[in-house]
């Protein structure tokens, strides 16, 4: 375990405060927000700890708001007020169901929807939901505000497009519409409280019973949360069937590079992988076929 | 006299446990430990470290005022690592410092050379001759169970099945981890607060290392949060020896508290195994030979490697009648981490492979498995795989019925991937060839009326200590609240011997059975002598009397004499016998094995508290089902603990364990006053095999090693797969 006995904590009373902070100590501080997983790193961390700025004070980053059929989540806000919202339970299903998995009870207090995306983890439970759910990241600076799509967020394994001075304010994304659902899948090692080995979520608007559009998206599998285009593109324009969904499983293969780690080895995440596209996609055919 | 703390304190938060009582002012102790699992130590430079603000020392081997040495059973590991390191977590040298932080960054600033060494990780490859010597000899022990001539058995056998089984390194991951703080007391003497499981043993650790003698320290055993076998071994003797230097060096109380990570390195594991079997049959299904080597991977020190080996040995053969056997154990060094102490000492291990054997058999012989483990069980009179005749009486009988039935055993229509499975277990009671087995306590009635039972077992959850009460309050006729159990402290109770083989209420329950007895009896005829007849025991100390009375009493059991050069003999007098049926669902497509269901029948003898009997049995199937399916202490492509922290080490959720059922059966064993049997660590020997018959009933495929991952699972089935479209 590394002292942090060094580390400086500044804590703003406001985000242009914080703002304020980051711009005067640019590329020098770590945001801590929840702290569930920065605290932990900090202490295995190789290199030398950077100073932190502490924003969980900022109420005004806690929110939930429907707004003109956008859901706005502000960055602070905590998973266990996702996953209980009646706007998320209706208008993005999909993420409430992923929320209520990321952990504990007490991580599930204290982790923010803000941290888990810029924390980056490639098996981030929220992360795929809002893939498929188009969602746009908003980055506040001193000097301004920037909109970023999730997806254009991620550059790397943990490369983010955030340029120092910015702090990640609110996550935003379209509220589902009537034709469209959702369904989040996680494959831990034990039932309560694992970390993904595999997980991912999918996204299907239907009309008249052909899939109008498809989004999967699939962590843990590659350096960052990717789409599953090729098996997207295999239900676009189909209608759900035992066949065409075990193409569409299959097909995710061309767009996963997993690694061997402590939780699984790369062939079995692969095979996981297609194996929980077969059965959440049998389970919406069932739905949408009712 | 401070009193035992009790489940209550726990629950509402008391400050019972020894991080509680450290005061901000005191000193904190910090290892560095090795960041190879082998190399010779060149240079250590501490001069950096010192330099750090808020650091008062920095001590190495040199320092060590007593026998830089320690060992439960063998004296092979430095108390702090010079010349050689050996595994990970060896450490090297300790800082004292102000506060934690300061520790910690002088820690950072120790340089250590090192020439690195060849490792070897695998018990059976370190027996070759070629092999990196972890110390002089590798093998550090082999012991036998011999019985008739096993080439005839097999001559006379119409199956044979062979297999080969291991097992992985389980971690007992208590809540609390290991903790002591060192008090210097004005009279020159030594008084260390800790999570203490066994203080007299740990007493004779601490005192060679600090060259003080045992009456100038006095340990004192605080609430213990949880051990498992991890605050049995030498854990306990490190931290309170490295607060106990740091107090003796610098004058001032001193702190040495584990984080999570370090405890997991440091305390002792269970034996990771290799385990090759054989077994012989007849087409009826008498067992007629029994042939096995087993390696059990000791690491990189002894611990009680020793005496866990025996145990394992002794329980190779299972609870069966076999006409031939023979076995072959080998306890070997490597450069692994320390395996010890852990809940079930060697028999899970065993129990595994034998309970899987069975069933392969069966399955060979078109047998119903609990059929043919009925044909072969102990009963009372038989001779055992150590050539010995049982005087014990088990009715394994009984014991599968009521599993059978409580489970529905192969009844009604088997639903598409669900299978049933089921292990049987017999846990020698005591140490049994452990050592020679011996308790005592004192009973005291004060001047109050106050009963005292002052033992050195101490409390760590399993409610022996409520036992105990039980057990005085009967004897002498007063209720239970008029019944204290002293504190653990070595200066003020007795050597009871340790709190560990599950011996706390067979041993230390009879010890204070006749410790109470032999006061009731002088008090009686103390009261009869004054002519005060009709007054009770304790109203006659308080009103008539007016002093304390006293009485010590030991209890011993009879040397067994099964000697392991030989392998024949009496390993263990009694057992505690057990049938544990399992259902479980096994999802094809993600490996995933859910426990559906389980039932367990235990033979306790007799129940003394049926609370904290039913708690440890069902805590004992708990951890048995983890071992089976989720724990295991992984090791990387570079050889560093890849999860030495409660996310990543898998210890099971609430979501994880089924309902359990436990039935628990009263037969009091023939040998002993008060007939009971042990009950902490037979819980765990027979899940994980029954989740192994289980697994092969739902998909007819034998997984053989532990856990039974998903992936492992997957792997399993895709084989089977493979072979019948080859087919």
């Amino acid at each position: 375990m590394k002292s942090l006995s060094y580390i400086d904590v500044f804590t703003p009373r406001s985000l242009e405060e914080a703002l304020e902070l980051l711009d005067k100590h640019r590329g020098e501080l770590a945001v801590l927000a929840g702290g569930t997983d920065l605290i932990i790193q900090l202490r295995k961390a190789q290199q030398k700890a950077p100073n932190l700025l502490n924003i969980y004070m900022l109420d005004e980053l806690r929110y939930i708001k429907h707004d003109n059929e956008i859901i706005k989540i502000g960055a602070l806000t905590d998973f266990a007020t996702i996953t209980e919202s009646p706007i998320i339970q209706r208008h993005a299903p999909v993420l409430a169901e992923a929320a209520a998995t990321i952990g504990s009870v007490q991580i599930l207090n204290k982790a923010s929807i803000g941290g888990n995306i810029v924390n980056a983890s490639p098996a981030a439970d929220s992360l795929p939901a809002l893939y498929v759910l188009n969602a746009t990241l908003t980055l506040r600076s001193k000097t301004g505000t920037r909109k970023v799509a999730i997806e254009q967020f991620y550059k790397g394994y943990k490369k983010l497009d955030l340029q120092s001075g910015e702090l990640l304010t609110e996550v935003s994304f379209p509220a589902m519409k009537q034709n469209q659902i959702g369904m989040f899948f996680k494959h831990g090692l034990r039932q309560g409280d694992a970390i993904s080995v595999v997980n991912g979520a999918i996204l299907l608007e239907v009309l008249n019973g052909y899939v109008k559009d498809a989004r999967i998206a699939l962590g843990a599998v590659a350096p960052t949360v990717v789409r599953a285009t090729e098996s997207e593109k295999t239900l676009i324009g189909q209608r759900l069937s035992e066949d065409v969904i075990l193409k569409a499983a299959q097909a995710c293969l061309t767009s996963i590079s997993p690694i061997d780690d402590v939780r699984g080895s790369a062939a079995y995440r692969k095979e996981m992988c297609v194996n929980y596209l077969y059965m959440t996609l049998w389970q919406m055919m069932r739905m949408v076929n009712l | 006299m401070k009193r035992v703390y009790t489940a209550y304190d726990a629950v509402r938060g008391a400050p019972i446990y020894t991080e509680d009582i450290v005061p901000e002012n005191a000193l904190r102790v910090k290892a560095l430990r090795s960041e190879h699992s082998h190399a010779l130590i060149k240079r250590v430079d501490v001069s950096a470290a010192l330099e750090v603000p808020g650091v008062l020392a920095v001590l190495t081997a040199r320092d060590v005022p007593g026998e830089n040495i320690t060992g439960a059973v063998v004296l092979d590991r430095p108390f702090l690592a010079y010349e050689k390191v050996r595994c990970l977590a060896d450490p090297i040298a300790l800082v004292v410092a102000v506060d934690e932080e300061a520790a910690d960054k002088a820690i950072e600033k120790i340089v250590v050379d090192y020439e690195v060494l060849e490792p070897v990780y695998d018990p059976v490859k370190a027996l070759e001759e070629s092999a990196p010597k972890v110390h002089e000899n590798n093998l550090l022990r082999h012991y036998k169970l011999r019985k008739g001539d096993v080439t005839r058995g097999f001559n006379e056998s119409d199956i044979i099945v062979e297999e080969e089984f291991r097992t992985q390194m389980q971690d007992p991951a208590p809540l609390e981890p290991e903790a002591a703080y060192a008090v210097p007391e004005k009279d020159g003497t030594l008084t260390i607060y800790g999570s203490i499981q066994n203080p007299f043993y740990v007493l004779t650790g601490v005192s060679r290392i600090l060259g003080l003698p045992r009456d100038k320290i006095n340990l004192v055993v605080m609430a213990i949060g949880g051990t498992f076998g991890g605050k049995s071994d030498e854990a306990p003797w490190d931290v309170c020896a490295m607060a106990g230097l740091a107090a003796l060096k610098t004058g001032k109380p001193a702190a040495c508290i584990y984080g999570r990570d370090e405890s997991m390195i440091a305390h002792s594991h269970r034996h990771p195994a290799v385990m090759r079997y054989k077994v012989g049959a007849t087409t009826d299904g008498r067992l007629k030979a029994l042939d096995a080597d087993i390696y059990f991977d000791t690491g990189a020190y002894a611990s009680v490697g020793p005496l866990v080996m025996l145990r394992a040995v002794t329980h190779a053969a299972g609870p069966y009648v076999v006409e031939n056997v023979r076995v072959d154990s080998y306890l070997v060094y490597t450069n692994n981490l320390t395996a010890g102490s852990m809940r079930g000492f060697g028999s899970p291990q065993v129990h595994f492979a034998v309970e899987s054997m069975m069933d392969i058999l069966a399955d060979k012989l078109g047998m119903d498995p609990v059929e043919l483990r009925l044909k072969n069980a102990w009963r009372q009179g038989v001779v055992t795989a150590s050539d010995a005749v049982l005087m014990d009486n088990p009715d394994f009988g009984v014991l599968a019925e009521k599993v059978c039935e409580e489970l529905g055993w192969r009844r009604g229509e088997k639903h598409p991937d669900e299978g049933v499975g089921i292990a049987f277990m017999a846990h020698g009671n005591s140490l049994g060839p452990e050592g020679e087995d011996k308790s005592s306590a004192t009973v005291r009635i004060s001047s109050d009326g106050t009963v005292h039972v002052a033992t050195s077992l101490t409390e760590y959850g399993t409610g022996a200590s409520r036992g105990f009460v039980k057990i005085a309050a009967s004897v002498l006729g007063v209720p239970e609240d008029r019944v204290v159990v002293d504190r653990v402290e070595t200066q003020k109770v007795p050597d009871s011997g340790g709190t560990f083989a599950s011996r706390s209420t067979l041993m230390g329950g009879n010890a204070v059975y006749l410790a109470a007895k032999r006061l009731r009896e002088r008090i009686e005829r103390l009261i009869e002598e004054s002519g005060h007849k009709g007054l009770d025991v304790v109203g006659f100390v308080r009103d008539v009397l007016r002093e304390e009375v006293s009485e010590y009493a030991e209890f011993k059991l009879p040397v067994c004499d099964y000697n392991p050069e030989t392998g024949k003999g009496t390993p263990y007098l009694q057992y505690t016998y057990g049938v544990v049926g399992v259902r479980v669902k096994v999802d094809r497509e993600l490996g995933v094995v859910r426990v559906k269901d389980i039932v367990a029948a235990f033979d306790v003898g007799r129940v003394v508290n049926e609370g904290y009997l039913t708690a440890q049995l069902e805590g004992g199937i708990t951890q048995g089902v983890a071992y089976g399916l989720l724990e295991e202490l992984l090791i990387g492509k570079k050889h560093k603990v890849l999860n030495p922290n409660l996310a990543d080490y898998l210890v099971p959720t609430a979501a994880d364990m089924p309902r359990v059922k436990v039935i628990v059966i009263e037969n009091p064993s023939p040998l002993t006053p008060l007939g009971t049997r042990t009950a902490g660590e037979p819980g765990i020997d027979a899940p994980a095999a029954a989740i192994a018959n289980a697994v092969y009933d739902a998909l007819k495929i034998r997984i053989t090693s532990l856990p039974i991952t998903p992936e492992k699972v997957v792997a399993a089935l895709e084989k089977s797969e493979a072979i019948a479209v080859f087919v």
